[in-house]
């Protein structure tokens, strides 16, 4: 279980280097002056913004992977969600500036996230009342 | 100022907020009808499943309507209204008619008739052809959640089973990484050239690393809604663990709502000039190991519903050729036959789940072929369209699913990409033992101990299976209609492709 973990911190740590230089692309494909505000003299950018929601993302999938709990990995599910919600709003404010459009998806995702995870307490419900548990390990008649 | 909510437009998305419309109706019933119901197949209920066909009817009525007219992006860019919508729009409504003709005495049968069942397979209709519509990103994500939840409950509605909560949770899961991944896609996409609208993502100039990065993680989201291979681990749990007619209706509209956003991402996308020959080599080894898995797999399988999901994924495979040859670098095919073979693999492959649930009570004993031994000499009519819907699904002539292949086949190699047409052609002679294995229990085995019970079954039930037979030898016989309105269908909205 720590080598799972130590390998999807190290993913996690990697997809968040191609990110940052993903995201200095997206700067220089913008004009100079874009490229100025993308990382502001205060130090805040959009490759900072990135790579918080890549490791959000990251603890996300490994939740999921690892955690048995039926309610941890609907948690992990909702990171994943919300780590795209952040990337949104961020490319929102520095690479489309004329329009809130990230900002409305954002707001969509937040309502149907709230919806899944109604839903998946719902389900979850039914789990506990046929099987006594919410462990996924115990959910596993079906196979083949 | 522009008008914030162009009433003609509505015009457009009619069908959907009928559907919509007919779903809270029969919640809304249901409501009402619950005091005085019992019991429980009396008439007022008998209205609960009428309402909804009224409904989707009345949808395909006004698909009708529209059939045909020119491609319209309407709501300020939030949806496109083309042939190629309407003809997804059409097969989604068949398998959704076919489904609530199906259910009401199947659910009778279980003692489980509740009026949210006929609303979900309707809310769920209606947020699978607003997703074949669905030309920005908001649009696209809320569409796919609709009729993803819907779906999610369906699975689990025999909530007392623990094969069926079970099967709904590793639905439910998986189908959560998968918005994840998606969504997470869309905002590298959008990172990438700043828009949301689909049609300006294939246009704009872009950040290719990124640009890629997001092409990747959505197309690693559509994967799993659609089953193909790496991704396809919770399509034989969920499909097993379903009522059997859900997961008809799983099997038949939500891959072809899935295929249908699936080849707009993707032909629009691939107008990028770096993205589109990655993405065919990508989606050509997919397409092959889907193939190759599903096909491998349904082999081995004692269950005729597991053996189903397989071939599902199989099909999945099938249908990813069509993609394939529509973005090939040189000479680019169609992906007309992609519309084809999603309407011929409705037909018979709802009609094979409607046949499984006609045999007897859910569960695991009648699922097993042992269930099916001598069919033909207790139900001869079952058997025979089992074996036009097992004999179609290995593709062999004259049924639709013999044409549907051959089509994709044709557009692989016209594309270019001969190996993968092999390849096709390889896992449909190794399909053909699996299919056939069933309809050779079926005719050649005595019924023994594990044999089902197979109860007459009901008006709707054979109603639905008697026309999915029909059409499918008649499609066999004459393909050449649907042939060209696919194409038809493919050209008005896409262009060449």
């Amino acid at each position: 279980m720590s080598a799972l973990t130590a390998i999807f911190s190290m993913s996690g740590a990697l997809l968040a280097a191609a990110l940052a230089q993903a995201g200095s692309g997206a700067g220089a494909a913008s004009s100079a002056a874009a490229a100025a505000e993308v990382v502001p003299a205060a130090g805040i950018g959009l490759v900072h913004y990135l790579v918080v929601s890549a490791m959000v993302f990251t603890l996300g999938i490994a939740i999921i992977i690892i955690r048995r709990n039926a309610i941890a990995v609907l948690m992990g599910i909702e990171l994943l969600l919300n780590s795209a919600g952040l990337n949104f709003v961020a490319f929102s404010r520095y690479v489309a500036k004329d329009g809130i459009d990230g900002q409305v998806v954002t707001i969509f995702i937040i309502v149907l996230a709230a919806a899944e995870a109604a839903l998946a307490l719902a389900i979850i419900l039914n789990i506990y009342n046929n099987l006594n548990t919410v462990d996924v390990d115990e959910a596993d008649a079906l196979k083949g | 100022m522009t008008n914030p909510f162009p009433l003609e437009e509505v015009r457009c998305i009619l069908p959907v907020l009928l559907l919509f419309a007919a779903a809270t109706a029969v919640l809304i019933a249901d409501l009402f009808l619950r005091g005085w119901n019992e019991p429980a197949s009396g008439p007022p209920k008998r209205l609960l499943p009428m309402l909804s066909i009224l409904g989707a009817g009345a949808a395909g009525f006004f698909l009708w309507r529209d059939w045909g007219s020119a491609p319209a992006v309407v709501f300020h860019g939030a949806l496109r209204a083309d042939a190629f919508a309407h003809a997804m729009t059409a097969i989604i409504l068949l398998g959704t008619l076919l489904t609530l003709v199906t259910t009401a005495a199947y659910l009778r049968r279980h003692g489980t008739e509740h009026g949210e069942f006929y609303a979900l397979i309707l809310y769920a209709a209606g947020g699978m052809a607003l997703f074949a519509a669905a030309n920005n990103l908001i649009v696209l994500f809320v569409s796919l959640e609709t009729f993803s939840l819907a779906v999610y409950i369906l699975a689990g509605y025999f909530r007392d089973e623990k094969r069926a909560v079970e099967g709904a949770l590793k639905y439910f899961i998986m189908g959560g990484l998968a918005s994840g991944f998606l969504l997470l896609g869309l905002a590298f996409l959008f990172g990438a050239s700043g828009t949301i609208r689909l049609d300006d993502l294939g246009r704009s100039p872009i950040d290719q690393p990124l640009f890629l990065a997001g092409l990747g993680l959505s197309m690693t989201g559509f994967g799993f809604k659609v089953g193909v291979f790496p991704f396809h681990s919770w399509i034989p749990d969920a499909y097993e663990g379903a009522p059997t007619l859900v997961t008809g209706f799983m099997s038949v509209t939500v891959k072809t709502a899935g295929f249908a956003a699936l080849v707009r991402f993707v032909l629009e996308l691939s107008r990028q000039a770096e993205a589109g020959p990655a993405l065919a080599q990508v989606l050509a080894w997919l397409s092959a190991g889907t193939m190759i898995f599903g096909n491998a797999v349904a082999l081995v399988q004692g269950s005729v519903k597991r053996m189903l999901a397989y071939s599902a994924i199989s099909h999945t495979g099938y249908l990813l050729i069509g993609l394939v040859a529509a973005i090939a670098p040189e000479r680019g095919g169609s992906s007309a036959p992609v519309v084809f073979y999603l309407l011929s693999y409705t037909l018979m492959t709802f009609g094979a789940f409607a046949v499984l649930g006609s045999i007897g009570q859910d569960g695991p004993e009648n699922e097993t072929f042992e269930a099916f031994h001598g069919l033909s000499q207790r139900r001869p009519l079952l058997a025979f369209a089992m074996l036009v819907f097992m004999i179609s699904l290995a593709g062999i002539p004259p049924t639709a699913g013999f044409w549907g292949k051959l089509y994709l086949f044709r557009e692989a190699v016209y594309a270019g990409y001969w190996p993968l047409a092999l390849v096709g052609i390889l896992t449909s002679i190794v399909s053909v033992y699996y299919y056939l294995r069933l309809v050779v229990v079926m005719y050649m085995q005595p019924a023994g101990e594990g044999a089902s019970a197979a109860p007459a079954p009901g008006w709707g039930a054979a109603l639905a299976t008697a026309a999915a037979a029909a059409a499918v030898i008649a499609i066999g016989f004459f393909p050449q209609t649907l042939l060209d309105q696919s194409v038809a269908s493919i050209q008005a909205a896409f262009g060449a492709r």
